[in-house]
C-alpha cells in the first residue's frame, strides 16, 4: 500500500515524504513526484502502482519540473480524479488551504490540510490518512474475493440469478473505476470469460443431450 | 688592457614575435600597411585582396613619397626605428602620423610568408626587396645572418601613374596565412574609413578597396560618420548681399532643421573679439562655402551606427579642426591638429575661456568636437593670397574676414544647440515647477508693468497703485510658500508611490516568501520530529537543516529588498547610471523569476541621468510584476526582456517585454487607469490590484514621460515601451 505526495516544489515533497515515512506502518511506504503534464497520466498510475492514498498541492502552477510547468492547480487535479476515481481518497495539504477555488472542492476530498500544521501535528493527521486508504484497499479486495467467487460458481453451472446481477454490479463498479486501456484489457478479459461461460452453458447442453440419449 | 666586451644577439625568430604580437589579427596587419601608406603623404592608396586567383595574394599600393635605397637600409631594414618618435607630423600635408612606431611593417608576416616591397622615391629608382618570413622561423639562426634577397629588375605600379604620379610604395604579399571571409572584409572597409574626410569635396585622401571575395564591398572608401554628426551645418556667403544663407540639421531629432538667411551686421556683434580684427560692416573674402560637422564624443553618436567609440573618436582625431581648400585642394596648415596655426579660429581659447555647457548662454563647442571645411577659390575669392612663407594665407583683411565668417558659422551652430537643449531642459523640469515658475513670471511682470504706471500717474491714483503693488509682494511670498508646498507634496508622492509599489510587488511576488516560510517550517519540524527517534538520521537531519537556513536566507533577502525601496538617497535628485539601477534591482528580484522558470534577458546601454532612482525603480518594478503574472499564465516559454537604450541625445527608453498572453488592442488605454486589472484567477475573477500601471502613469506624468504598449515581435507577448527625458 502506496501513499502518493504531488508538489511541484522538490524541496517541500522530498520534506513532506521524510515526515511521513518517519510514522508510516511497515507494510506502507511512500512515493513523491511532481505532477504529471497529462492528467490521464494519474489514472494508470495510481492502479499500476497501488496507490491508496494521494496527498496533493493546491499551487502546483509555481514551479517546473523538467522544464514542465503543468496547466493545472490541485483544485483542477480532484475535479479530474473524482471524475475518473470516484471514491479514491485525497487530502490537500497546502499553504493556501483559505483560497477560495479549493474551498470549493472541500466536499469532494477527504481532507483539506493546512502544510505547516501537518508537519506540526503529524501524528493527528497521518493515522486518518493510513485509515482512509486502507478502506479503500479493503473495499476493493472484498469486491475483487466476491466476484472470485460468483465467478467460479458460473462455470460449475451454480450461480444464481442474483449472484450473476452482482457480479455484473461488481464488474460495472470494477469498469467505472480503472477506465484505462489496462481496464479495457480486463473488459475485454470479462467479456471473454462471459464468452467462455457462454460456451461453457452451450457445451454442458450438449453433453446433456449427450447423457440423454444414451438413456 | 682593451676591455673584453660581448654583444647581445638577436634570434632571428624574435623579429616574427615583434610584429605577430603588435598586431591581434590579419585586418589590423592590412591597416598598419594603409597607416604606413597616409604617413608617406599618399593621396591615393590602393589594397587588392585577390584570394581566388591562383596565386593569392594582397597588394597594398600607394603614391605617397616612397624611399631611397638608403631609407630602405637605415629605416625599413632598421628594426626599432621610427620616423613618427620625432616626427608626429607628415612633411607634406602635415597629417598626425597613425602608423605603430616601429614595427607596422613586422606585422605583415601575419598575412603572408613572402613580402615583395617595391618603392620609388623622388630622386632615385625603383629599388625593390623580398622577403621571406619562414627564413626568421629556423631556429639559432642570428637576425642578421637572415639574407633580404634585392629584387634585380624592379618593377611598381603606383596608383595614379597614368596621371603623372612618380613616387609611390607597393607591397605585394603572396602564401597568405588566413582564411579570409566577406567579414574581414567588412571590418577593413569600416577601419579605413576612419581615415578619411566626411567631405566629398576633399580629395586630399583616396582610398580603394578591390577584392575578389565580396566584389560589392568594392570601390572607393567613403567615411562611416558622416551621418554621424550631432548637427551638421552648410552656408555660403554672398559677399554682394553680405548675407549667410544656412541650412542647420540635427540628427537624431527626427531630423530638425533649421534654414535661414542672416546678414552679416546681423551676427558680426556675436562673433566676439579675438585677436584678429574683422570688419563688422562688411566682409571682403569673397563668396564662400562653409560646411561644419559637430560630434558628439560619446557613444550616443554611435545610435544607428555599428561602430564603436574608439573608431568614433579615431575619426575625430584624424579628421577634427576646421580646414580650408582652395579649389577642392587643402590649405595648409588651418584645421591641422598640433599645429600653432591650425586652430586658426581659436576654437581651443574660446572653449577654454567659456567653458560652460550646452544649457548655458555662452556655450562654446570644443575644437575637438568639430570636423570643417570652408571652400574658397582663386576666382571666387582673389583676396585671399598665399603667403610667401612655406604654407597658409596673407593673414590681410580678407583672411581676417573669412575668420570672421566661419566663427560666426560656429556661433550659429553654438547658438541652435543652445536653444534646444533650453527648451529640452524646459520641458524636462516636472510640469508643477514649470507652473510655478511660468505663475512667478507672470506676477513678476505684472509687477513691473504696475511700477510703470505708478510713475506716470497722479499722486492721486499712485497711493493705489502703491496699495496693488504691496498686496502682489503678499502674493509672491504666497506663491513661495505653496512653491515649497508643492515640492513636499511632491517628494510625499514620490514616496506613496514607492510605498504602492511595494506594496503590488509583495502581492505578486508574496508567495514565495510564504513559500519560503512554509519550507523552513517544514524543514525545522521535520528536524525537531527526526531528533525524537532512534537511531538519528543525521543525513537527512542535516539536509534538512541546510534547507531550513537557505529558506530563511531567501525570507531575510526579500525583507531587505522590500526595506531598501523607499531609502532615502533613493529620493534625491541627482546624476544616475539607468542601466546600474536596472541591474541591481533585477539582482535582487531574480531569485523570484529563478524560481518560476522566467528567464530575464538584458540589453542595458550605458545611460546617465539626472533624476529619483526611486521613479525609475518603481516604473520597473510594477512593469516586472505585470510580466511575472504574464509570464506564469504561460507554461511554456517564460521569457521577460528589459532594454535600456537612448533614443535621441535627450530621451532614453526603458522596454519591458515578456512572453505572457499580451495586451489587447481595445483596452490599451484603459490598463493605465486606476483599479482595472486584466489579472483573473481560473474562475474568472479579478485577483490584481489595479495600480501598477496607474503608478507608472503618474510618475510619467510628473516627468514628462510618455508610454506605449504593443506587442513584441520576439516574445509575442506584451511590450511595454517607457520614454523619459534625460536630463
Amino acid at each position: 500500500m502506496k501513499i502518493l505526495i504531488i508538489d511541484d516544489r522538490k524541496d517541500q515533497r522530498e520534506s513532506i515524504r521524510r515526515f511521513v515515512e518517519s510514522e508510516i506502518p511497515k507494510k506502507w511506504s511512500v512515493i513523491d513526484m511532481p505532477p504529471f503534464e497529462d492528467l490521464e497520466d494519474y489514472v494508470s498510475f495510481i492502479s499500476e502502482n497501488e496507490i491508496s492514498v494521494i496527498l496533493v498541492d493546491e499551487r502546483l502552477q509555481e514551479q517546473s519540473n523538467n522544464n514542465i510547468v503543468v496547466s493545472y492547480n490541485g483544485h483542477d487535479f480532484i475535479s479530474f480524479i473524482r471524475s475518473k476515481l470516484y471514491t479514491f481518497p485525497i487530502y490537500v495539504v497546502t499553504a493556501y488551504d483559505g483560497d477560495s477555488d479549493l474551498i470549493e472542492k472541500f466536499s469532494d476530498v477527504e481532507g483539506i490540510i493546512n502544510k505547516t500544521d501537518f508537519t506540526n501535528d503529524i501524528l493527528l493527521y497521518l493515522p486518518r490518512i493510513i485509515r482512509s486508504g486502507q478502506h479503500f484497499v479493503e473495499t476493493f479486495q472484498v469486491e475483487l474475493d466476491e466476484l472470485s467467487n460468483i465467478s467460479k460458481k458460473i462455470v460449475k453451472g451454480e450461480v444464481t440469478a442474483d449472484e450473476l446481477q452482482r457480479a455484473r454490479a461488481i464488474q460495472t463498479k470494477l469498469n467505472i473505476a480503472f477506465t484505462t486501456e489496462k481496464l479495457n484489457e480486463k473488459q475485454i478479459l470479462l467479456q471473454r470469460l462471459k464468452g467462455k461461460l457462454d460456451e461453457f452453458d452451450i457445451l454442458k447442453a450438449r453433453i446433456d443431450k449427450f447423457i440423454e440419449k444414451k438413456k | 688592457m682593451a676591455n673584453v666586451t660581448k654583444n647581445f644577439t638577436i634570434n632571428a625568430r624574435t623579429l616574427l614575435t615583434l610584429g605577430r604580437d603588435s598586431v591581434k589579427d590579419h585586418v589590423t596587419a592590412i591597416l598598419e600597411l594603409v597607416k604606413n601608406s597616409y604617413d608617406a603623404d599618399a593621396t591615393k592608396i590602393e589594397i587588392d585582396i585577390n584570394i581566388f586567383s591562383d596565386n593569392p595574394s594582397i597588394r597594398v599600393a600607394d603614391n605617397g613619397c616612397g624611399m631611397s635605397e638608403k631609407q630602405i637600409e637605415e629605416h625599413w631594414l632598421r628594426i626599432g626605428y621610427s620616423a613618427k618618435r620625432n616626427e608626429t607630423f607628415t612633411s607634406q600635408f602635415n597629417r598626425r602620423k597613425t602608423g605603430e612606431k616601429g614595427i607596422g611593417r613586422l606585422s605583415a608576416d601575419r598575412l603572408g610568408a613572402i613580402l615583395c616591397i617595391n618603392t620609388k622615391s623622388l630622386e632615385e629608382k625603383v629599388f625593390g626587396l623580398k622577403i621571406n618570413w619562414k627564413e626568421f622561423e629556423k631556429e639559432g639562426v642570428e637576425l642578421s645572418k637572415v639574407p633580404v634577397d634585392v629584387i634585380e629588375q624592379p618593377q611598381i605600379s603606383i596608383p595614379g601613374s597614368d596621371i603623372g604620379q612618380k613616387t609611390g610604395t607597393e607591397i605585394v604579399i603572396t602564401e597568405l596565412r588566413h582564411q579570409w571571409n566577406r567579414e574581414y572584409i567588412i571590418n577593413l572597409r569600416k577601419e579605413l574609413s576612419v581615415l578619411v574626410s566626411p567631405f566629398d569635396e576633399v580629395t586630399n585622401l583616396e582610398i580603394s578597396l578591390n577584392n575578389d571575395l565580396a566584389p560589392e564591398l568594392n570601390g572607393i572608401i567613403k567615411s562611416e560618420f558622416y551621418e554621424n554628426a550631432e548637427t551638421d551645418l552648410t552656408a555660403t556667403f554672398d559677399e554682394k548681399t553680405q548675407t549667410i544663407t544656412y541650412k542647420i540639421t540635427e540628427r537624431l531629432e527626427n531630423k530638425n532643421s533649421k534654414e535661414g538667411q542672416i546678414e552679416w551686421t546681423n551676427i558680426s556683434q556675436k562673433v566676439g573679439s579675438t585677436s584678429y580684427s574683422s570688419n563688422l560692416s562688411k566682409l571682403s573674402c569673397g563668396n564662400v562655402t562653409i560646411k561644419i560637422l559637430f560630434y558628439l564624443r560619446d557613444s550616443s553618436s554611435l545610435e544607428g551606427t555599428n561602430m564603436s567609440l574608439n573608431q568614433l573618436r579615431s575619426f575625430l582625431d584624424s579628421n577634427a579642426g576646421v580646414k580650408i581648400y582652395r579649389d577642392n585642394i587643402r590649405v595648409k596648415p588651418y584645421g591641422d591638429p598640433g599645429s600653432p596655426e591650425g586652430d586658426w579660429l581659436e576654437l581651443g581659447e574660446r572653449k577654454s575661456k567659456e567653458p560652460a555647457g550646452v544649457a548655458r548662454a555662452r556655450y562654446r563647442v570644443s575644437p575637438t568636437q568639430i570636423i570643417g571645411a570652408v571652400f574658397v577659390g582663386r576666382d571666387d575669392n582673389p583676396e585671399l593670397v598665399d603667403s610667401s612663407s612655406r604654407e597658409g594665407l596673407i593673414k590681410g583683411q580678407a583672411f581676417n574676414d573669412l575668420r570672421a565668417l566661419a566663427l560666426a558659422c560656429i556661433t550659429l551652430i553654438e547658438s541652435f544647440r543652445h536653444k534646444n537643449a533650453k527648451e529640452k531642459q524646459n520641458i524636462k523640469r516636472d510640469k508643477y515647477s514649470a507652473q510655478v515658475t511660468s505663475f512667478k513670471d507672470k506676477i513678476n511682470k505684472f509687477e513691473e508693468k504696475l511700477n510703470t504706471i505708478a510713475n506716470a500717474v497722479p499722486s492721486e491714483v499712485k497711493t493705489e497703485v502703491y496699495k496693488a503693488l504691496n498686496e502682489l509682494e503678499e502674493i509672491k511670498k504666497e506663491s513661495n510658500v505653496t512653491e515649497k508646498s508643492i515640492a513636499q507634496l511632491l517628494s510625499e508622492k514620490r514616496v506613496l508611490g514607492g510605498l504602492a509599489t511595494l506594496g503590488i510587488a509583495s502581492a505578486v511576488f508574496g508567495h514565495e516568501t510564504q513559500s519560503a516560510i512554509s519550507q523552513f517550517n517544514i524543514s525545522t519540524n521535520l528536524v525537531a520530529h527526526l531528533l525524537n527517534k532512534d537511531p538519528l538520521e543525521i543525513d537527512i537531519i542535516n539536509e534538512e537543516l541546510e534547507k531550513a537556513r537557505s529558506y530563511a536566507r531567501k525570507v531575510s533577502e526579500w525583507g531587505a529588498f522590500a526595506l531598501t525601496r523607499v531609502q532615502r538617497e533613493k529620493r534625491e535628485h541627482k546624476e544616475v547610471y539607468i542601466n546600474k539601477i536596472v541591474e541591481k534591482v533585477i539582482k535582487e528580484i531574480k531569485p523570484i523569476f529563478d524560481s518560476a522558470n522566467i528567464e530575464i534577458i538584458l540589453q542595458l546601454t550605458e545611460i546617465k541621468s539626472k533624476l529619483y532612482a526611486m521613479d525609475i525603480e518603481a516604473i520597473l518594478l510594477n512593469l516586472l510584476t505585470n510580466s511575472y503574472t504574464a509570464c506564469t499564465q504561460n507554461p511554456l516559454e517564460r521569457k521577460v526582456k528589459i532594454l535600456v537604450t537612448f533614443v535621441n541625445i535627450s530621451d532614453f527608453q526603458i522596454i519591458v517585454s515578456d512572453t505572457g498572453n499580451g495586451v489587447d488592442d481595445s483596452i490599451k488605454e484603459q490598463i493605465w487607469e486606476p483599479l482595472f486589472t486584466t489579472k483573473k484567477n481560473s474562475e474568472g475573477k479579478e485577483t490584481g490590484t489595479g495600480l501598477g500601471l496607474t503608478v507608472v502613469q503618474s510618475i510619467l506624468n510628473d516627468l514628462q514621460g510618455s508610454r506605449n504598449v504593443k506587442q513584441d515581435d520576439d516574445l509575442g507577448g506584451a511590450q511595454f515601451i517607457i520614454t523619459l527625458p534625460r536630463n
